[in-house]
C-alpha cells in the first residue's frame, strides 16, 4: 500500500468525524455525501467509527460526535480523566439554567472549548473551537468570573460573554466550566450557584476517582 | 500482509483510543502490536496522522495524541439549532419574577463515579447475553430494538447477542439467567423482573463473585454491588417533573388521580414516590388514589372506566408514569365524551397524537428506549476494559405543547413538533436511530 493511501484514510477519517460540525445529517448517505467519499465504501465506514465510538446518534437518528471523540480530546490534553463526567454534568447544568453550558480547557491565554449543550436562551451564539481571553483571567479554582471571549473568524472579531468557573488545574492546563452569557446581560445568582454546584460535582468525583 | 481484516478508518480509531487519559507517550512498537498489523502497514498509517497532526513525536520513538486529536473536544452534545430549521421559539418563563431560586440540578453523585473496568478485558468477538424482563410492552419492544440497532453497528465486535425474555416472571428469569451462563456469555446485560427478588439478587451476587460483568438497563435489582454499571435514565426526574407541571397547571388547587405502571418495578417506583414527594408540597392537590396500570392501553383504560364509575366527578388532572398508560386513560375520557381532563406522560406516539387532537393539556418526559442500545456500547466498552460510569443516564426532555408551560416548567421542545403524524401509535419516538432501520440483527438469537 502506497504512503498516498494512509494519506487517504486519514483524510476520510477526518472528513467523517468532522462532517456533523457543519449540518445535522440524519442519515449515513447524508453524512457521506457531506464528507465527499464514495457511497461504495462510505457506509462501511460510518458504521465502523459509530461501532468505534466516535460517531453517535441522537434519538432523532441525527450524527453527533461519539463518547470516544470526546474522549480522545480530553485525552489529547492529558485530561482524559474529565470525559465521563462531561455530558450528565452539562445536561443538568443546561437544564437548570437553559443557557448554553460548556467544558474548556484554558492554556497558554487560549480557551479551548470542550463539549456543550445548547441552551435556548443563547442558543444564537455559534461556539468556536479557539477562544482569546480579551483581558487576562482570574483562574484561581472555585472562584465563579466573568469574562469576555474573543473569536476570530476569517476577518470577523467576536466577542462572548460567559461566566467561567476554574475547576482544577494541572501542570499546563486548566478545566473550567462554563455558561454562556447574553449579549449584555450579567450572570444571575442561580447561575452561579448551578455552576458552583456542577463544579463541586467534578471537583468531588476527580478526587474520588 | 495485515492480520486482520480491519479497514485503514478502524484501525486510525483503534490508534487513537489506545491512548490513555494522560496521553503518556506510547512506542511505536507497543502501538504495532496492539495494533496486529503488518510493519509496513502500521509505520504508513503511523506516518500519515503524524503528518496530518493526529498523532506527534515525542522522543526516541515515542508517540501521543496530536493537536488534531485535541480538536476533538470541541463536540456539541445535542443537534445545535440549525439555521433553517424551524426554532423553538418559546417565550421564556422568567423565574427571575420570584427571586433567584435554588439550583435544581437533581445531581446523582453516582453520575460521575466511574469504574475501572480493566479486569474484564478480553479480545473481541463476545458473546453477550441480555436477560430480559420482559417484552410485553411497546417501550420495552423499543428498547430491545434499540439494542439490536447497536449490535449490528458493532457486528464485528459481537459473535452473539442472546437475548431471553422472562415474561415478567423472576423465576423464568433466574433459569434463564443459569442458561446464559451455561451457554458461556462474557457479560450479561439484565433488565430485572423485580427490584424486591431476593433470590435474583443472590444469584447475581454469586456471578459477580465469579467475575462475569453484568451491565443492568432500565430495571436494576435493590442491591447494586453485583453491577458494573447501570444505564438508565432519572425515573425520579420524570415524576418530579411532570408532578410539579401538574400542580402548576392546576394553580396548585385539585384532585389528581395517579396511574403508575407495573407494581414492584422499580422505574415505576421511583417515579411515584417523586411526584408524591411534589404533590406534598402542594396544600391545595388532592391525590384521592394511585392504580397500577402495567403499562398498557387495556390497563390504562380498565383502571379509569373503575375509577370514573366509583367515583361521582372526573379529577382535575391524571398523573400518569407514562404514555403507555396514558393512552388507555385518555381513550376512556374520550370514548364518555365531555371535557378531558390535563394528564401526564410520554413514551407512545400515540399518546401525542391523543393530546394533540383533542386539546388536552399534557406534560410528557419521554422514558429513552435508546438506553437499550446505549447499554450494548456500554457492555462493549467494559469487555474492552475502559474505565466505564456508574450510573449513566440517558438525557430526558421536557415535552410540552404550545402553550402549555408553567411558571417552572419549560419546554426542551414543543409536542407539535414532537409527533410523529405519519407513524403509528404504537411507536416509541425515543428509540433513536432503530426506529428508522428496524431490521432485526442477523446474529441475534431471540427467545
Amino acid at each position: 500500500m502506497t504512503d498516498t493511501a494512509y494519506s487517504r484514510a486519514v483524510t476520510l477519517f477526518e472528513a467523517l468525524i468532522h462532517a456533523p460540525d457543519n449540518a445535522p445529517h440524519d442519515t449515513p448517505g447524508s453524512l457521506i455525501q457531506a464528507a465527499g467519499l464514495p457511497s461504495s465504501s462510505g457506509y462501511r465506514h460510518v458504521a465502523a467509527l459509530e461501532a468505534e465510538g466516535f460517531l453517535r446518534r441522537n434519538p432523532a437518528g441525527t450524527y453527533l460526535s461519539g463518547t470516544s471523540a470526546i474522549r480522545t480530546g480530553f485525552s489529547g490534553f492529558g485530561l482524559g480523566r474529565v470525559a465521563p463526567f462531561s455530558q450528565p454534568i452539562l445536561l443538568r447544568l443546561r437544564q437548570a439554567t437553559q443557557h448554553t453550558a460548556f467544558l474548556a480547557i484554558v492554556r497558554d491565554r487560549d480557551l479551548h472549548m470542550g463539549p456543550y449543550s445548547t441552551g435556548r436562551e443563547t442558543r444564537g451564539t455559534l461556539l468556536q473551537p479557539l477562544y482569546g481571553f480579551e483581558t487576562i483571567p482570574d483562574l484561581t479554582p472555585g472562584i465563579p468570573g466573568e469574562t469576555t471571549l474573543r473569536s476570530q473568524n476569517g476577518q470577523v472579531l467576536r466577542r462572548t460573554s460567559a461566566l467561567l468557573l476554574p475547576v482544577t488545574p494541572t501542570s499546563d492546563a486548566t478545566v473550567a466550566l462554563g455558561l454562556i452569557l447574553q449579549p449584555g446581560r450579567s450572570a444571575t445568582d442561580q447561575m452561579i450557584l448551578s455552576l458552583q454546584s456542577a463544579s463541586a460535582q467534578i471537583t468531588q468525583a476527580l478526587e474520588d476517582a | 500482509m495485515s492480520r486482520d481484516q480491519k479497514s485503514n478508518v478502524q484501525r486510525i480509531a483503534a490508534i487513537l483510543k489506545g491512548f490513555d487519559a494522560e496521553n503518556t507517550p506510547r512506542r511505536t512498537h507497543d502501538i504495532l502490536k496492539d495494533l496486529g498489523v503488518a510493519r509496513s502497514t502500521g509505520f504508513g498509517l503511523l506516518r500519515a496522522m503524524v503528518s496530518a497532526g493526529w498523532l506527534e513525536r515525542f522522543d526516541h520513538g515515542a508517540l501521543r495524541l496530536g493537536p488534531k486529536a485535541r480538536s476533538l473536544v470541541f463536540s456539541a452534545l445535542e443537534v445545535p439549532e440549525h439555521p433553517e430549521a424551524r426554532p423553538l421559539a418559546a417565550t421564556p418563563v422568567g423565574r427571575s419574577q420570584a427571586g433567584p431560586a435554588m439550583p435544581d440540578l437533581e445531581w446523582d453523585p453516582r453520575l460521575v463515579r466511574t469504574v475501572d473496568a480493566g479486569k474484564f478485558r478480553k479480545p473481541p468477538p463476545y458473546r453477550l447475553g441480555f436477560a430480559n424482563a420482559s417484552t410485553t410492552n411497546a417501550w420495552r419492544r423499543a428498547m430491545l430494538q434499540s439494542m439490536s440497532y447497536a449490535e449490528k453497528i458493532a457486528q464485528a465486535q459481537i459473535k452473539e447477542l442472546i437475548v431471553r425474555d422472562a415474561q415478567d416472571d423472576p423465576a423464568l428469569q433466574l433459569r434463564q439467567i443459569d442458561d446464559l451462563v451455561r451457554e458461556g456469555i462474557d457479560l450479561l446485560l439484565i433488565s430485572i423482573t423485580s427490584v424486591n427478588d431476593t433470590a435474583l439478587g443472590r444469584r447475581l451476587n454469586e456471578l459477580a463473585e465469579d467475575g462475569l460483568p453484568i451491565v443492568a438497563v432500565d430495571r436494576r435489582p435493590n442491591d447494586r454491588s453485583s453491577l458494573v454499571s447501570f444505564v438508565t435514565a432519572s425515573d425520579h426526574r420524570i415524576g418530579r417533573i411532570s408532578a410539579l407541571w401538574l400542580a402548576e397547571h392546576l394553580k396548585g388547587q385539585g384532585r389528581v388521580w395517579m396511574l403508575s405502571g407495573l407494581e414492584g418495578a422499580s422505574p415505576a417506583l421511583r417515579r411515584q414516590q417523586a411526584a408524591l414527594a411534589v404533590f406534598s408540597e402542594f396544600p391545595g392537590i388532592r391525590v384521592e388514589n394511585v392504580s397500577y396500570t402495567d403499562w398498557t392501553q387495556d390497563g390504562g383504560y380498565t383502571v379509569m372506566d373503575k375509577l370514573l364509575a366509583e367515583a361521582r366527578r372526573a379529577p382535575d388532572g391524571v398523573w400518569c408514569d407514562s404514555g403507555l398508560q396514558g393512552v388507555g386513560s385518555l381513550q376512556r375520557f374520550a370514548d364518555g365524551g365531555g371535557a378531558i381532563p390535563a394528564h401526564t406522560g410520554g413514551d407512545l406516539n400515540g399518546m401525542y397524537k391523543l393530546c394533540l387532537h383533542n386539546r388536552v393539556p399534557m406534560a410528557a418526559l419521554d422514558y429513552p428506549a435508546s438506553m437499550g442500545a446505549r447499554a450494548l456500547e456500554l457492555a462493549l466498552d467494559v469487555l474492552g476494559g475502559s474505565t466505564v460510569p456508574q450510573r449513566v443516564e440517558e438525557p430526558v426532555r421536557i415535552v410540552l405543547p404550545r402553550g402549555c408551560e408553567t411558571q417552572s416548567v419549560r419546554a426542551d421542545i414543543w409536542a407539535e413538533r414532537h409527533v410523529a403524524w405519519d407513524l403509528g401509535n404504537e411507536t416509541i419516538l425515543s428509540q433513536g436511530p432503530a426506529l428508522r432501520d428496524p431490521r432485526p440483527a442477523s446474529k441475534r438469537n431471540a427467545s
